[in-house]
């Protein structure tokens, strides 16, 4: 079984050594270079084109998840093994999406550091247990009718519409000259009649009938 | 106008004072004394005219209740007098006919001797002054003998028929008229004739000629007062006897009144006039056994009245003063309510100018500026302060106050301020309880701008007032300079705060974070090593602990680091970081949260995806605090020129009319202040952000937040 080529990028001396003693310690890993500025890390990976780059996402010169964008680009067969402090979900996600084929909490590396290498290098995708439920994909679009539901009546839709445009009651009520308490009966009649549970619901809803078109891009 | 108030009030001042005091009373008097000594006397005239104007009347009804008894004791006394007279004049009579009876039973008429008689009837003639003559007539009315002549003279016939037939006829006696001028004694008498009946016979008629002297003396003896005209009329109605005139008046008939009133009753009282002409009121009898003679007194009617008549006068004087006296009285009592009412005028005048003085002191010292804004005009009046603050065109008129057109006053607001002002005019006149409170913006003719703050209220249009309002006008420069820099301020601590936090965050990651990660790779090699020289199991195991420590720290070292700043705020931007955090708050919480995004998710400016995303996590905290909900939506819409952010749970909710927007009742019901809510409009106002919140009880809250978004160009970097 031939060693995993491994290249390796921190801007930080003490846990570039660390990590450097424990691949070392490792038969299977070979390192083949290390590097501690992102951009360093890319001219390493494309002379060397290792076939695990573990790479710390807060590189100083270089954001993480554009170095796993360039990464994917320039050397799509290098899979990127993303070594992070960040335990915050909002970086799993976009960073997968980027390429990277692994996620591993810096206070995971000691214990986990050699398996995380090998699970990416058979082809597989590792992600630290502490965020491993982060990473899973947001829920189903809700808010999809029942077949057997009862079509929405004019005022009923123009209530949700204009819920989804982030108009309050009182607003509402005052475009279309009724009560506060009329549009609160509409909108929650409407919301049963399709599904919705919550305003985040009928936003999602209306995006989905392309309600809210007339907003014109971002 | 105000000016010409106090003028008024001014002048009418000096002139009351003036005209009062100065002159009538005493120079040492106190000044303040004199209008209350002077209304005191105003007061007692007033009190002594009113009082006697019933004095007056009541002294004139006793003085006529006087008068009139006095008449009716006079009518009492004539007609006692009348009485008397009547009963003198009756008993003579009688006597007289006595004594002629008692002559005519004569024994010298029995023969008959008339020789003898006519000695006797000389004997008692002298004995009786008032006996003029007495004649004898036989039953033809012959005259037999006469005193007045010799016994043997040839008589003519007896005068006075009347009486003469009825002795014939009734054989009594019986008393005759006053008699026409006598052929033998040529006066008038007054007959007493008596039959003289022998054997049941009349053989003669005998008559006393009584001279009315007789009569008229009793008259005159019977004490009636000298104007009295007392008279006596015989059966005829023939004067006997007057008290009045002299002897010529006999022998005339009665005045017609008095004759009617004879015939209409034996007695009484009546009106009338006498031969005279003179008015009298008469009272008269008739006599007993006189055959019709009846005595008459009458009094004067002005004599009778007289006293009447004065008190009549006396009542018409009196009423005539009264009248005065109460005109009077009106007229004290005019110019005394005059005089309150001109006191009253000059203590209000006078209130009210201390009071505006100490106004215009007032708006003066707070160095205010005063408008008006007359509607109907289109007209706008001010102060000079007004005038200096907005830096308007000095009025060209020479009106008093400083008036410039509507459109002069707006031009000199600034545009963007113009609409906001005319409209809350527009609603303080639209309804009641609308004051104007308004900052502006003035625009001042070197270019600069000033703010300013109006504040007033509105005046309803009524008789002499037209549509306006009116208020103060102050420079609120200075405060909003302060404000503004305050929340400069505050924006730059806030800014400072967040940097410090995301240099601190850093630090941590990148620091301490990859320290302790070395610390425990070091751990990790020491680990391996000691494995592999085969060291004994309390090292390892002590080893082993270390490393769990280890991992420990660098787990604390993260969430401190991520509960300062989220680096991926910074790194990621608002969507993400909000999302992020909305996933970790919902599975610590055990609440559903559902983040949607609308409009993309672009970088914005730091400081407002800061903002939002503080924001949020304060309403997420306030939610997880009070609402016990168990949904919260969190929508971000990016527009063009805002970012809308709306945080919605369907938790408890409350009353936003009983409960302030910036508190919450519990259940047991105190009310607890909404600390989160302060703290997100403070946040929000350090962005020009501006929030609002609706609720109701049982149907959640839902928050809406909006942040302009600068139209400089968005933060280029990228994630």
């Amino acid at each position: 079984m031939s060693r995993v080529r491994v290249a390796l990028a921190d801007d930080h001396p003490v846990v570039l050594a660390g990590i450097k003693a424990l691949l070392q310690a490792a038969p299977e890993v070979a390192l083949v270079g290390e590097a501690t500025t992102g951009m360093a890390a890319l001219q390493l990976i494309v002379e060397t084109s290792p076939d695990v780059a573990v790479i710390d996402i807060s590189l100083p010169d270089l954001n993480g998840l554009e170095l796993a964008r360039r990464l994917a680009e320039a050397c799509p067969g290098v899979r990127l093994l993303a070594l992070t402090v960040h335990e915050d979900r909002a970086y799993v996600q976009p960073l997968l999406q980027a390429g990277a084929r692994g996620y591993l909490l810096k206070r995971s590396a000691a214990e986990d550091l050699v398996r995380a290498i090998r699970a990416v290098a058979a082809g597989g995708v590792y992600l630290d247990p502490a965020v491993a439920d982060k990473a899973l994909p947001e829920p189903e679009l809700r808010g999809s009718a029942p077949p057997d539901a009862e079509p929405l009546s004019q005022r009923e839709q123009e209530v949700l519409r204009l819920t989804a445009q982030g108009f309050s009651n009182k607003e509402i009520a005052a475009r279309l000259d009724v009560s506060g308490k009329t549009v609160e009966t509409y909108k929650a009649r409407g919301a049963d009649k399709v599904g919705l549970r919550t305003r985040a619901d009928i936003v999602r809803y209306a995006v989905a009938r392309g309600w809210l078109n007339e907003l014109g891009p971002p | 106008m105000l000016r010409s108030a106090y003028d008024g009030a001014t002048s009418s001042t000096s002139r009351a004072g003036g005209a009062g005091s100065d002159r009538a009373w005493p120079g040492w008097w106190p000044r303040q004394v004199l209008p209350a000594v002077a209304g005191a006397y105003r007061v007692l005239l007033l009190v002594v005219v009113a009082a006697a104007i019933p004095i007056l009347l009541f002294g004139g009804w006793v003085t006529y209740l006087i008068a009139e008894h006095q008449r009716t004791d006079a009518r009492r006394a004539a007609s006692e007098i009348a009485e008397r007279v009547a009963e003198r004049v009756a008993s003579e009579m009688s006597a007289q006919l006595e004594v002629a009876e008692a002559l005519a039973a004569s024994a010298a008429l029995d023969r008959p001797d008339l020789q003898a008689f006519y000695i006797e009837a000389q004997r008692l003639q002298a004995s009786r002054p008032l006996w003029h003559t007495i004649q004898l007539a036989d039953p033809s009315g012959a005259q037999v003998l006469n005193l007045l002549r010799p016994p043997d003279a040839t008589l003519g016939p007896t005068v006075d028929r009347a009486s003469f037939e009825r002795v014939v006829r009734t054989g009594r006696p019986a008393v005759g008229g006053i008699g026409p001028v006598g052929a033998v004694s040529g006066r008038r008498l007054v007959a007493l004739r008596v039959p003289v009946v022998r054997d049941g016979n009349l053989r003669y008629v005998l008559s006393a000629a009584l001279a009315p002297d007789g009569v008229r003396s009793i008259l005159e003896e019977a004490g009636a007062p000298e104007d009295w005209i007392g008279t006596i009329v015989d059966g005829e109605g023939y004067i006997v006897a007057r008290t009045l005139g002299d002897d010529a008046d006999v022998g005339r008939p009665a005045s017609p009144a008095l004759r009617e009133a004879v015939e209409r009753a034996s007695d009484g009282f009546y009106r009338g006039r006498t031969l005279e002409g003179v008015e009298v009121e008469t009272v008269y009898r008739t006599l007993p056994g006189t055959d019709g003679w009846s005595v008459h007194f009458a009094v004067p009617s002005e004599t009778l009245n007289a006293p009447v008549h004065r008190s009549v006068y006396v009542m018409a004087g009196g009423g005539l003063v009264s009248l005065a006296l109460a005109a009077g009285l009106a007229s004290l009592a005019a110019r005394e309510i005059a005089q309150r009412r001109r006191d009253e005028a000059i203590r209000s005048a006078l209130a009210l100018k201390v009071s505006e003085e100490r106004g215009a002191v007032a708006v003066e010292a707070a160095d205010l500026g005063t408008w008006r804004w007359d509607v109907e005009r289109g007209e706008v009046v001010g102060s000079e302060r007004c005038r200096a603050l907005l830096d308007l065109p000095s009025p060209s008129g020479e009106e008093a106050g400083m008036v410039w057109r509507s459109q002069e006053f707006l031009d000199a607001v600034h545009p963007d301020d113009r609409e906001a002002l005319v409209e809350t005019v527009r609603r303080c006149l639209r309804e009641d309880d609308a004051p104007v409170d308004v900052e502006f913006r003035a625009m001042r003719r070197d270019g600069s701008t000033r703010w300013l703050r109006a504040t007033g209220r509105g005046q309803r249009p009524g008789p002499g007032q037209p549509e306006s309002v009116y208020g103060v006008i102050a420079d609120v420069e200075p405060r909003k300079r302060a404000e503004a820099e305050r929340r400069d301020l505050l924006r730059r601590l806030d800014q400072a705060h967040e940097d410090e936090q995301r240099r601190i965050a850093r630090e941590l990651h990148d620091q301490v974070g990859q320290t302790v990660t070395g610390l425990s790779l070091g751990l990790k090699s020491l680990e391996q090593t000691l494995e592999r020289a085969r060291a004994g199991h309390g090292v390892r195991d002590q080893v082993r602990w270390l490393q769990a420590l280890t991992t420990g720290i660098g787990r604390d070292i993260h969430r401190a680091a991520s509960d300062l700043r989220p680096s991926a705020l910074d790194d990621l931007g608002l969507h993400r970081a909000l999302v992020a955090y909305a996933a970790s708050w919902g599975q610590r919480c055990g609440v559903a949260i559902d983040v949607q995004t609308l409009g993309g998710d672009a970088r914005l400016p730091a400081e407002i995806e800061t903002a939002a995303y503080r924001v949020v996590q304060e309403a997420l905290t306030n939610v997880l605090k009070h609402a016990a909900a168990r949904n919260v939506s969190v929508v971000l819409e990016r527009k063009a020129d805002q970012l809308r952010v709306i945080v919605e749970d369907d938790g408890r909710g409350f009353d936003p009319e009983t409960v302030p927007q910036l508190g919450w009742v519990d259940e047991d019901g105190r009310i607890r202040h909404r600390i989160g809510l302060s703290g997100i409009r403070e946040r929000l106002g350090l962005v020009g952000g501006t929030m609002a919140l609706e609720s109701a009880p049982g149907a959640g809250t839902a928050l809406f937040v909006r942040i302009p978004i600068p139209p400089a160009e968005p933060r280029g970097d990228s994630a």
